[in-house]
């Protein structure tokens, strides 16, 4: 038994243990009939959760899940890109003008049946005709 | 192992809150504290009976209420205090049952000290443990833990509930009146 000493004191002086004593091999015995004694208690009682094996699905969910996060990105970006693309085709003159004078028919109503009566026009002045000339 | 307490039961405690382990760690929680508490139960009753009987229900109890220990407390601190309790509660019976003044308890008590025959029979060590017998039950308490465990001021205000100054001074006036005691016989 240890004792806790006392300067000068008469606890100290004695330094006396308080003399209690158990039966041999009584806290061995007393651990082993306690357990024995045991009553299930409510943590045991608690249902223990089973650990079943996860599904095809569970575990390819992930992966299915971000690869259609990138096919929706990828669509956008496609989508976006089209949008641009007609955009700056209906706003740029040089490719209006070019698609116009790529046709035939254009180019004869338009431009050259109009530059040729008028280049005609001014030979025939510069000739010494005039209007009159013409009935126009 | 009387005194000593194990500073670390965290891998104890892990266990303990698994149903699947609880058990096996209940087994080492007794085989840990059994004789730290037994002491402790011994010293307030006087009798190796009923310290064995305390004892079992102190295991009982904290086995019982394992569920709801949450680990905020240190589980030396949980045990004692269910030891304590059924100390003080089995002291508060016997006053009942044998109709005891509270003021005439350390003559019972002196009573049940003579009657216990799991002693070495030296007469100081009787005359001490008449004279822890004759304060009151909380300066006993606290006389018995630094006396005989040399427990910490710090846990023993976890335990008991009460401030480190207050329990200070409990022990200066338990070890007078101690004093007093052996030095008047």
């Amino acid at each position: 038994m240890a004792t806790k000493p006392f300067n000068n004191s008469i606890l100290d002086r004695q330094g006396h243990p308080d003399g209690m004593r158990v039966p041999e091999g009584y806290f061995e015995s007393f651990a082993r009939d306690m357990m024995s004694r045991l009553p299930e208690n409510e943590l045991e009682k608690q249902p223990v959760k089973e650990l079943t094996p996860p599904t095809l699905w569970q575990r390819i969910r992930p992966f299915a899940y971000m690869a259609a996060m990138f096919a929706g990105i990828w669509c956008m970006m496609k989508m976006f890109a089209m949008i641009h693309q007609s955009t700056d085709t209906l706003n740029d003159p040089t490719q209006v003008s070019a698609g116009a004078f790529a046709q035939e028919d254009f180019v004869f109503d338009y431009v050259i049946d109009d530059y040729s009566n008028s280049q005609l026009l001014d030979e025939l002045y510069a000739d010494g005709f005039s209007a009159d000339d013409f009935n126009i | 192992m009387k005194n000593g307490f194990p500073e670390d039961d965290t891998e104890l405690i892990a266990k303990l809150r698994d149903p699947s382990t609880c058990r096996e760690a209940f087994g080492e929680v007794i085989r840990r504290y059994s004789e730290l508490l037994y002491w402790q139960i011994r010293r307030m009753v006087n009798s190796h009976d009923d310290a064995n009987d305390l004892l079992q229900n102190t295991f009982m109890k904290a086995w019982q209420a394992l569920d709801n220990f949450r680990g905020d407390a240190k589980l030396s601190t949980w045990l004692y205090k269910i030891a304590i309790n059924e100390s003080l509660n089995h002291l508060e019976r016997e006053r009942r049952r044998q109709e005891i003044p509270i003021d005439n308890e350390s003559a019972s008590i002196a009573n049940t000290i003579e009657a216990d025959e799991w002693v070495d029979g030296d007469e100081l060590s009787l005359k001490l443990r008449k004279a822890v017998a004759s304060l009151p039950e909380k300066q006993r308490l606290v006389f018995n833990m630094k006396y005989f465990d040399d427990m910490k001021y710090e846990q023993m205000s976890e335990i008991l509930g009460t401030s480190v100054g207050a329990l200070k001074a409990s022990y200066h006036l338990a070890v007078k009146k101690i004093e007093q005691y052996l030095e008047g016989d």
